[in-house]
């Protein structure tokens, strides 16, 4: 059983740090996904996991043994990288071959698995060509056959789809889920886009400023954020944010533009704490659109339409504040045209202005 | 000086703009005749021959010269306005390109191609105490055979090569060495080390020649150093004794080029992103295996590079020898270039002295071609 | 043994080896600097020492009256600067038409530049001294500053090239729709847009002509007043042939101008001195 555990990870260079305690479990034969923005930590963590860093201060283990001491090659991990780094200088055959003549493996033996893997990613035609002789999927396939064809403990890959175009990397990102499904060994995912992540991950770790946010499937991060920040940087489009205040006396949220009736778990909640300055958390698909008026809808004008296929993203205005919704696009208003929103109690999140956290 | 200087720009420039005036008329007249009617087609030939005359005038006594060059500019100034109807330049960019290389181009022909065809010259003369070639005896390749079968010219050539061979190749492992080293360390440092790496090669050539001249003193040089410490019994004579001689000679090359391998192999070092690197050793690549399997390929296009232009200069060393040794014990540090010119400045021999500077330009050429062909594409830039 | 100690081990190490280095590369003009303090006659003496033990400027003091140490440093700055300034305009401008304009033959033109410059010196000083002696330029400073130019010119034009060729394209197309021709486009645009390459080129410029002996010595002829630096160093050293003292204050005294560039400008030196072999 090979899954990946780090232990109180500190890293700092210099007087900046890049990890703050990090302690995180990557179960064994599941794709776990490190997603945040730039400067989060996620490429630090990764590259202390293959061992490229050393980290400040605590431990990580592969599988029973513990790793922290060791150099890169003794690691058994496996690395992709954002630019694929192959050898310039060496053919495909030869780039895939390197892991394998590192490790002084025969010559039959290093032809049979590098072709075998060559087939099984579609490059077979291509084991004589050089690096510089290839397109980006393509030289993609060979970083992912260099890194598979030892048969790694662990895959590691930093942001391999982001040099990739638009509609290569929706595939490419199918075909790795299913290539690591079917492999079944633990895979460290680093991305800074979160669709990315949504779409690929067995378990999400959201990370910012070198600590983690949230760990979780996607499905709960998504729709049980932790705090303010998992639930504005998760999701697409990004959630409304709106500051609110609760009214006990009324037991109503109220936000700027309306006030909203307190459901029975937010009521339990704010019995519990004394928080003051509340943020609204809705997201723009959890908001209805419509024409006509219903009971506890806010009456709202069209600020802006963007039309998106399938869909329509409306930017709606109620009382100086501006609010996103995502609407069929059968409905396509005009400008200024008034127009009325509403949304279901159980789409709430609720967030403490002060530590961000959730309150439900 | 001031004056002096004016006036050779003066007379340089105007020299560049008449001959840029001559050779675009001539381009102009060149398009407008092609596919047109054989005798004005011809007429450019011959004008273009008169540059051509001019050039070999030149040649034989620069005052010759400038009779044809001032008709070939004439005619074909008067040439291309019969043909277009007008003097009118209209300069494309074509024509300015031209313009922006002719002074280098011009430079270059008068600094070193014009002296290297005088050189040809004079070295099928048979020329003593004089130059002017025109008045000697014209001896063929008589001068190359004295040369070539000549223990002086053999043994200079031998010197030659073995000191370029033995030269170069510590310079590129101590270059090596040395560049890195300068990956090795930490930042700070890597900024200090660089200056120290650089300071020899800014070093004047003689004047570095002088100063292996002291420390290579039989009495109180580098051998009583050596002496000092334990490590030989007696001091020895390194400029006198004649096997030592020539390895000093090598000796002092190799500390002051070292750093000009140093500095080629960083730049070639410095491309390979440190990517590259880490994959490797993920990939299970350990520190040797790194250097054979990455590095050193990933450099062997610069290597090569670097060591046929090194060799190229040091088929020329001049400087080194005529400071350090003056060509002794005897003629044993001799190089080819620095015999030639003892046969110049010293005998008086410019005939048998350009012998022996063709011979070094021949096989410097012939590398050259190596090096140019590796080169090639990096002399294609841009659009 | 662990990263930690791993780490350190390899520091110490990339120590010893700057050490050595710095060792090889510096410990010559140490030497030569430890001649230089000592009392005149005592160069001879043994046993050999790391710092004299009665150091004294008096060889300088000699050197700088004897020498007249300032009259060639003067002729070496000017013909230097001389050579950097003038010879840097010849090169920008060839270099900017083999990378920026469209010619047909910019391959061969940059190959029959860089060719020249294979040719060794000694093919090329008798017949320069000719036309030198045909301009009336001898035993002036021009003489050494107008081939210097030219010698510079195959290895800076190849720098600037490079450099030029880094620069956007779109600039010039840029200038082109604006109305300016090639001549304004390289004067206002791409050169001011150059300094960092201009300066290395410079640099080297300024170095390679500090250096050049052979036709400096064959030119100035024996006269003091325009001789440059090198020169009037080996006609010292071999004036006073046994004084050593004297002439390693003199070699001192000249190096001191080049370490201080190369010490300043050491970024702008790796920088040229790469930026030809970086494209292989």
């Amino acid at each position: 059983m090979t899954g990946v555990y780090v232990e109180n990870l500190r890293k700092e260079f210099g007087d900046v740090v890049a990890l703050d305690d990090v302690t995180l479990t990557f179960p064994d034969t599941e794709l776990t996904v490190l997603v945040g923005p730039s400067g989060c930590g996620k490429t630090t963590l990764l590259r202390i996991i293959a061992g490229l860093e050393q980290a400040t201060q605590g431990s990580v283990c592969i599988g029973e043994k513990d790793v922290s001491e060791a150099p890169p090659w003794g690691r058994n991990t496996a690395m992709v990288f954002q630019s694929y780094a192959l050898y310039p200088h060496m053919t495909v055959f030869r780039n895939i071959a390197f892991p394998l003549e590192a490790r002084k493996v025969s010559r039959a033996e290093i032809r049979e698995r590098v072709e075998r893997t060559a087939e099984l990613l579609g490059i077979a035609s291509l084991l004589q060509r050089k690096p510089r002789a290839l397109s980006g999927g393509q030289m993609q396939r060979v970083a992912i056959g260099r890194a598979i064809v030892r048969n790694p403990k662990v895959f590691l890959m930093d942001e391999p789809l982001s040099n990739l175009d638009a509609k290569l990397r929706v595939s490419m990102r199918a075909e790795l889920k299913r290539l690591q499904k079917e492999l079944g060994v633990t895979t460290i995912y680093v991305t800074h886009d979160q669709e990315e992540a949504m779409t690929i991950a067995d378990q999400l770790v959201v990370m910012r400023g070198g600590r983690i946010q949230q760990i979780g499937r996607a499905e709960d991060v998504y729709f049980h954020p932790n705090n303010k920040y998992v639930a504005g940087f998760i999701g697409s489009p990004a959630i409304n944010f709106l500051p609110c205040t609760y009214e006990r006396a009324d037991g109503e949220l109220a936000a700027e533009c309306f006030n909203y009736p307190a459901p029975k778990r937010v009521r339990q909640a704010m019995a519990e704490t004394s928080a003051e300055r509340l943020t609204l958390g809705i997201r723009p698909e959890d908001i209805k659109v419509e024409e006509d008026p219903s009971p506890g809808a806010i009456p709202v004008s069209v600020y802006m339409t963007e039309p998106m296929g399938k869909e329509i993203l409306l930017t709606l205005e109620a009382q100086d504040t501006l609010i996103k919704a995502l609407a069929p696009a059968r409905l396509h208003p005009d400008l200024d045209e008034q127009l009325w929103m509403r949304f279901g109690e159980e789409c709430i999140h609720l967030f403490d202005d002060e530590t961000g956290d959730a309150l439900v | 000086m001031v004056v002096a200087l004016v006036k050779v720009i003066g007379f340089f420039a105007g020299s560049v703009a008449i001959l840029f005036l001559g050779v675009t008329m001539l381009r102009r007249a060149e398009t407008i005749t092609r596919g047109r009617k054989v005798t004005t087609r011809a007429l450019v030939y011959i004008v273009a021959g008169l540059y051509v005359v001019a050039a070999l005038a030149f040649l034989i006594r620069p005052e010759l010269g400038v009779v044809p060059a001032v008709a070939a500019v004439v005619c074909s100034i008067a040439l291309g306005t019969v043909l277009i109807g007008g003097f009118r330049l209209n300069l494309g960019e074509r024509d300015m390109a031209i313009l922006f290389v002719l002074p280098a181009f011009l430079g270059i022909l008068v600094l070193y191609y014009y002296p290297i065809a005088q050189t040809i010259i004079y070295s099928l003369h048979d020329l003593r105490y004089t130059a002017k070639w025109l008045e000697e005896a014209f001896i063929g390749f008589q001068n190359y055979a004295r040369a070539l079968t000549s223990t002086n010219f053999l043994q200079a050539a031998g010197f030659t090569f073995y000191f370029t061979g033995m030269a170069v190749f510590f310079e590129f492992w101590i270059g090596l060495g040395m560049a890195m080293t300068t990956f090795w360390v930490s930042r700070r440092v890597r900024g200090i080390l660089r200056s120290i790496i650089v300071i020899p090669w800014a070093i004047p050539p003689i004047i570095s020649a002088s100063m292996w001249r002291w420390l290579f003193n039989s009495d109180v040089g580098i051998g009583a150093l050596l002496v000092q410490l334990g490590l030989l019994e007696q001091s020895p004579l390194f400029l006198v004794d004649r096997t030592l001689a020539v390895h000093s000679v090598i000796l002092a090359d190799v500390w002051k080029w070292s750093s000009v391998m140093a500095i080629f192999l960083l730049g070639g070092l410095a491309i390979i992103s440190e990517d590259i690197y880490d994959a490797a050793k993920v990939d299970g690549a350990r520190g040797f295996f790194r250097f054979r399997r990455i590095t050193l390929p990933m450099i062997m296009p610069t290597i090569i590079v670097a060591v046929l232009f090194r060799a190229m200069e040091a088929l020329r060393t001049f400087d080194l020898v005529y400071g350090l040794t003056g060509g002794g014990p005897g003629t044993t540090t001799e190089t080819l270039s620095s015999f030639a010119y003892k046969y110049y400045f010293k005998y008086s021999n410019f005939g048998l002295g350009s012998a022996y500077a063709v011979v070094i330009t021949i096989v410097i050429l012939a590398l050259s071609v190596l090096y140019v062909s590796r080169i090639r594409k990096n002399l294609r830039f841009g659009g | 043994m662990n990263y930690q100690q791993r780490r350190r081990v390899s520091g110490a190490l990339s120590l010893m080896a700057t050490g050595l280095i710095a060792v090889f590369s510096l410990s010559p003009i140490y030497w030569i600097f430890i001649t230089s303090l000592k009392p005149r006659g005592t160069e001879y003496l043994l046993p050999i020492e790391l710092w004299p033990s009665s150091p004294t400027l008096a060889a300088y003091r000699t050197v700088l009256t004897e020498l007249g140490f300032v009259v060639p440093l003067r002729n070496s700055f000017i013909v230097s600067s001389a050579v950097a300034v003038f010879g840097l305009l010849i090169s920008a401008l060839s270099a900017y038409a083999v990378a920026r304009l469209r010619f047909k033959y910019r391959v061969e033109s940059l190959l029959l530049l860089q060719l020249g410059a294979m040719i060794p010196p000694v093919v090329t000083i008798a017949p320069t001294f000719m036309i030198i002696k045909t301009m009336g330029l001898l035993r002036t400073l021009p003489a050494m500053i107008i081939p210097n130019m030219f010698y510079n010119t195959p290895l800076s034009t190849w720098l600037l090239a490079s450099y030029f060729s880094e620069l956007p394209f779109e600039l010039d197309d840029a200038a082109k729709i604006d109305g300016y021709k090639p001549l304004q486009i390289f004067w206002k645009v791409i050169l001011p847009l150059s300094a960092p390459g201009l300066f290395s080129a410079g640099i080297f410029a300024f170095l390679g002509s500090w250096g050049e002996f052979m036709l400096a010595s064959a030119v100035t002829m024996g006269i003091p007043d325009v001789q440059t630096l090198p020169v009037a160093i080996q006609n010292f050293s071999l004036e006073f042939r046994y004084q050593w003292t004297w002439i390693s204050a003199g070699i001192i005294l000249s190096l001191i101008p080049v370490i201080l560039i190369v010490i300043i400008f050491q970024r702008w030196v790796i920088k040229g001195l790469t930026a030809g072999a970086v494209k292989f």
